[in-house]
């Protein structure tokens, strides 16, 4: 497993300015929750600095101390006993695994897409290396993500290849 | 060779595998309709739980995830405190309804506590991949065994049923008014249902024990994206017919021409159903003998993976088709292989799939021990 790029995140970047920098032309970024954004706007930007593409069958392996807190807890106050208006746009992205999912949508990857709660990302990157060799495949894209709220997160993308 | 020694199913139809199997050969239920469950929240069918004798110090949740593990754990005769066992968990939701009170919903936090219950000494490995999160775990267990980094993986799944996810899943109009019918013309969306179902895997080189009636082996399983819509299926089964191509070469790879049965999602949702009948008919499987265990169950979310596989080992192992329940009048795109009630239908190997939130898909292949 040989790395190609690599990636570092956190909360002095604003997620918008980059989506604009590097981006522009995916107003769907503008529906997506802090985590999918995160992981979203990291990748373009991997990919994008190092002229780099996902290969079709690229796996797309994911973890993080807290997935979608930051939503569940948006999704909650929708949900009020007082105030009752359950978000349908919101309840989707309660589910951690729907970053991986954007990714595979916008880089057109059937690959396994996968998401993990850890606390390390030793563990990630040993789940990852498990899931190349079983998988034969030839690239894996593997992202320690977090995203607890506006002023807090972290993401850290390694692409490999085998 | 990755085998499965012991299960669990800790269901309202039941307390262990052996049980849940025979109410489904019952055509058993617990899907009911739920009023007043949950303030503001609109009466729903589902299958739940009555009391849940919770362990002191933990929550429901965890609560049902120990009870089960722990009879499995029983069964399979293994050392749960060894360096060499690890707890893989499998949830959509855990713990989340403690975000009314403002408590910690970490699963990572609730993983510790469970395997921290049996004593056992290594960090769990948690599983949120959406509805196919069972099927996903067991995946991952099989990893952990043939890399040699683990000789034995406790797999539990478990959600219950909260406020919060009842909200959302009739925010998105997908509950059911009715008893759920999947793959029927009229079928009306899907009933939520609450479940801890465990598995305990192995590693082994050589034949495994003559006289294990419930013992089976892994064969493998993979996960493919749609790459299409994070809340809807592929109209052309894309990560589905992926899935089943690769399990057919996995199981040409083992001597076999096919699978003797699938057993589907079918989780009774219009463009679930139909998205599957698309993936089957692609694969080449029309002929292949297909059920659904929702009508029995309803959605059980992160124990689907888990307990779906369960039984679908027991109807292997009596060489029984299982009948799709609440199935009258079949309709989907493309026509499926039901059946109402269950039949003798001799087996070696069976496929189950699933799909779920996210685009995901994922399969695992199974079959009978070589030699019995």
């Amino acid at each position: 497993m040989q790395t190609i790029a690599e990636i570092n995140i956190c909360n002095e970047q604003n997620l918008t300015d980059l989506y604009r920098r590097y981006v522009g032309d995916y107003p769907k970024f503008f529906k997506m929750d802090g985590l999918s954004k995160l992981g979203f706007v990291a990748t373009e930007m991997l990919l994008k600095e190092n002229q780099l593409k996902l290969e079709e069958n690229c796996c797309i392996i994911f973890g993080g101390k807290q997935g979608c807190i930051s939503n569940d807890k948006n999704f909650q106050t929708t949900i009020d006993k007082k105030n009752y208006f359950p978000s349908p746009s919101l309840f989707v992205y309660t589910l951690p695994n729907i970053v991986t999912g954007e990714l595979a949508i916008r880089n057109k990857v059937y690959g396994e897409t996968m998401f993990y709660f850890l606390e390390s990302e030793e563990q990630l990157l040993k789940l990852t290396e498990l899931t190349i060799s079983k998988n034969h495949c030839k690239q894996a894209l593997c992202g320690f993500v977090d995203y607890i709220s506006e002023n807090n997160y972290r993401a850290h993308l390694i692409l490999f290849e085998n | 060779m990755t085998r499965i020694i012991a299960t669990n199913i800790l269901s309202p139809l039941g307390t262990t595998t052996e049980e849940n199997f025979r109410q489904v050969l019952q055509m058993n239920s617990m899907l009911r309709l739920q009023s007043v469950k949950f303030q503001s929240v609109e009466p729903f069918y589902a299958s739940m739980f009555n009391v849940v004798k919770c362990f002191d110090g933990y929550t429901r949740f965890e609560s049902l995830c120990i009870k089960s593990a722990k009879d499995a754990i029983l069964k399979a005769e293994i050392d749960a405190t060894s360096k060499d066992t690890v707890f893989v968990l499998s949830s959509t939701k855990g713990n989340i309804e403690l975000l009314e009170t403002g408590e910690d919903t970490s699963l990572l936090l609730s993983a510790k506590k469970i395997a921290g219950y049996f004593g056992n000494p290594n960090q769990p490995v948690i599983v949120s991949n959406a509805c196919v999160s069972g099927v996903c775990a067991i995946i991952t267990a099989q990893r952990l065994l043939e890399s040699g980094t683990y000789k034995k993986v406790v797999v539990v799944g478990c959600d219950v049923i909260t406020r919060f996810v009842v909200a959302g899943f009739q925010s998105f109009k997908a509950l059911s008014p009715i008893e759920c019918k999947p793959f029927d013309a009229d079928r009306q969306g899907l009933n939520l249902g609450e479940a801890a179902a465990t598995m305990i895997l192995e590693q082994r080189t050589h034949q495994p024990i003559l006289a294990d009636k419930s013992n089976a082996i892994l064969l493998g399983g993979c996960v493919h994206n749609d790459a299409n819509h994070i809340s809807g299926p592929s109209r052309t089964g894309e990560g589905s017919y992926r899935c089943l191509r690769d399990m057919q070469d996995l199981l040409a790879d083992n001597g076999f021409e096919k699978p003797d049965f699938i057993c589907l999602h079918g989780t009774a949702t219009r463009y679930n159903d139909d998205m599957e009948s698309v993936a089957i008919q692609r694969a080449g499987y029309a002929d292949i003998p297909v059920f659904s265990l929702k009508g029995y169950y309803g959605h059980t979310m992160g124990a689907a993976g888990i307990l779906e596989t369960i039984l679908s080992v027991e109807a292997m192992n009596n060489d029984l088709m299982l009948a799709t329940r609440g199935l009258s009048n079949a309709g989907t795109t493309e026509q499926l292989k039901l059946s109402k009630k269950h039949f003798p239908l001799k087996s070696s190997c069976f496929i189950k799939l699933l799909s779920g939130f996210g685009g995901t898909n994922a399969a695992i292949a199974i079959c009978k021990p070589l030699q019995k």
